[in-house]
């Protein structure tokens, strides 16, 4: 799985690190039970601070997404909670999209399209 | 002798102006990783951007040719110059001037493409990094015993050499030589080479973990590339370090064995040829795998801003000090790093130093040899006062003639082509206290302390005049 980092990007590199790899869990590039690097790894790899990286592994333990371990370092979980709603952050999210797409004048059909076809 | 310095001066020169030639200025640019430090892009691909490339890198080949033809002819002028210090002075410079000017077309290139850049709208996306999560800390090559092992043969013939210089055991002049020398010189010769093969083992494995470059969107293709540039790497750094500690090795055993300074020139000049083939072919190597991944290379940034005249990675916002070169073989700094701005003012200190020594040396070949008489004692000088031997210390002192014929022998010192000064061994004897200038016929036996001085002066009537204030005293 590629990761994209922008150092300019107004989303801060934790978060940007974080949303790539919900979206590579969730579109199936990171199997479930996949090892994950360890933290001074991918800080090496990315050029970036160990603390960085911590910081993204301990969010995504705590959405549920991976588990740690001493042992065996960061992995997916085998299964993720699903609780079946859309969480107020993601519904404040999608709706900021919505708005830009309507007013950029995009139809209702070709926006429910790409969320078909990113789901 | 001073022939066998030219040869090995233009094994270094020689070779290393036909790889900087071969390596950067291709004639063919299209299936090259980067132009002039600039990547090499698919919108260069386009007819107009193709034919001002095209133009752009022919006349750049064309300026470093002749850079390099001039390069080849002052080397083969110095070659005539009869003075050896003069000669050897040349040489250093020539080849440190031959490394930059040849750089030369190629920060012009450099300019160029990136004006060329900005004329096609090629937006810069500095800041922008990939990883691939497969591949972090999981490409490694490079297995450490095999440059340890050769560097730790090595230390076993370091430590025979410092056993022999320091007497305890006797390997030196077994079948040919002259017997045991003081100093370290052997010991001294073993422990340089083998420093350069320790500093090579942090910076072998410093370059089996350079990141990973992401070149596709498939993690194999990129780990099977990463893995492939990493092995170029790590073969050449096994390779050195057997090299290195065979030289190590036989430039022992001729010294021990045969103790001929002409044979172990010839074995400097040989292991340098094989360094320089080596990195010939690794270079070639490197080309070609970068050849053979250029068709599966689908993801393209754009960074070139953070490379400074193509060659000089200068990236704050990246934490890691070392990174794959654009132009060469093999790594460099981020000169943005604190360690690496470290390596940049040092690199800068040892060029520096390096014209300072030739400096002093210099200096030191031209400045005359005088020996004058002063409170009682025998003051040598030459640029300073070398030796002092107190009048009332002197057993005799004997004038002769043929300094030429003297058999001499360093053991520490300064040994130039007609000035010998320091501790030798003179016609078989150790121990002895030289200040020779060759030039001058005469000079002066003078026991004193239970010590032998060879002394004389650039002047022979100076050294025929001290001798007689000696008798007089």
């Amino acid at each position: 799985m590629i990761i994209k980092i922008d150092e300019y990007s107004d989303v801060p590199i934790y978060m940007q690190i974080r949303n790539q790899i919900v979206m590579g869990i969730s579109s199936g590039e990171l199997a479930p039970g996949e090892q994950l690097p360890t933290v001074r790894a991918l800080a090496l790899e990315m050029g970036i601070n160990t603390m960085t990286v911590s910081k993204t592994y301990q969010l995504l333990k705590q959405e549920g997404y991976i588990f740690t371990d001493r042992k065996n370092g960061a992995r997916v979980r085998e299964t993720i909670n699903k609780s079946g709603t859309v969480s107020d952050e993601n519904k404040r999210e999608l709706m900021r999209i919505v708005s830009e797409a309507r007013l950029s004048g995009v139809a209702k059909q070709d926006l429910i399209k790409l969320i078909d076809e990113y789901y | 002798m001073n022939r066998m310095l030219d040869i090995i001066m233009l094994i270094v020169l020689v070779p290393t102006v036909l790889i900087i030639f071969f390596l950067e200025y291709p004639a063919n640019w299209k299936d090259r990783k980067f132009i002039f430090g600039v990547r090499n892009r698919e919108e260069f691909k386009d007819a107009a951007a193709a034919e001002r490339i095209g133009t752009i890198t022919q006349k750049c080949r064309k300026h470093a040719l002749i850079i390099m033809i001039c390069c080849l002819a002052a080397a083969v002028l110095t070659m005539i110059i009869p003075d050896l210090v003069i000669r050897m002075s040349i040489w250093v410079v020539l080849t440190i001037a031959a490394l930059v000017v040849m750089m030369v077309p190629l920060v012009i290139g450099n300019r160029e493409m990136k004006s060329l850049k900005s004329e096609l709208g090629i937006a810069s996306q500095k800041g922008v990094t990939y990883t691939d999560l497969k591949g972090t800390g999981n490409v490694r090559v490079l297995k450490l015993n095999k440059v340890i092992i050769p560097n730790a043969v090595a230390a076993v013939f370091f430590i025979a050499a410092l056993l022999n210089d320091l007497g305890i055991v006797k390997l030196h002049g077994l079948l040919n030589g002259q017997g045991t020398t003081a100093g370290l010189v052997t010991s001294g010769f073993a422990g340089a080479q083998l420093a350069v093969g320790l500093i090579m083992l942090p910076i072998s494995v410093a370059m089996d973990r350079i990141r990973n470059e992401v070149i596709s969107e498939d993690s194999d293709v990129n780990m099977n590339y990463n893995r492939a540039r990493k092995k170029v790497w790590a073969d050449t750094f096994v390779m050195f370090a057997w090299v290195n500690t065979a030289f190590i090795i036989l430039s022992l055993i001729l010294v021990f064995i045969f103790d001929s300074q002409i044979v172990f020139l010839a074995a400097c000049g040989i292991y340098l040829l094989l360094i320089m083939a080596a990195l010939m072919y690794m270079a070639r190597r490197s080309i070609a795998v970068d050849r053979r991944y250029r068709q599966e290379t689908s993801i393209d940034i754009d960074d070139d801003d953070n490379w400074i005249l193509g060659s000089i990675y200068y990236n704050p916002d990246d934490k890691r000090l070392n990174v794959a070169k654009r132009i060469g073989f093999g790594g460099t700094v981020n000169a943005a790093h604190p360690v690496g701005k470290a390596v940049y003012v040092l690199t800068v200190l040892i060029f520096i130093g390096t014209f300072v020594m030739l400096g002093y040396i210099l200096l030191l070949s031209r400045t005359p040899m005088t020996v004058r008489i002063a409170d009682n004692s025998l003051i040598c000088c030459q640029m300073t006062d070398d030796y002092e031997i107190p009048l009332g210390s002197i057993d005799n002192a004997e004038l002769c003639t043929g300094s030429k014929d003297l058999n001499l022998r360093r053991d520490y010192g300064i040994d130039m082509d007609n000035l010998q000064k320091g501790k030798y061994m003179v016609n078989g004897e150790s121990g002895c206290v030289v200040f020779l200038d060759l030039n001058a016929d005469s000079y002066l036996v003078i026991h004193a302390d239970g010590k032998t001085y060879y002394i004389n002066c650039t002047d022979v009537q100076e050294t025929a005049e001290i001798y007689e204030e000696i008798n007089k005293r």
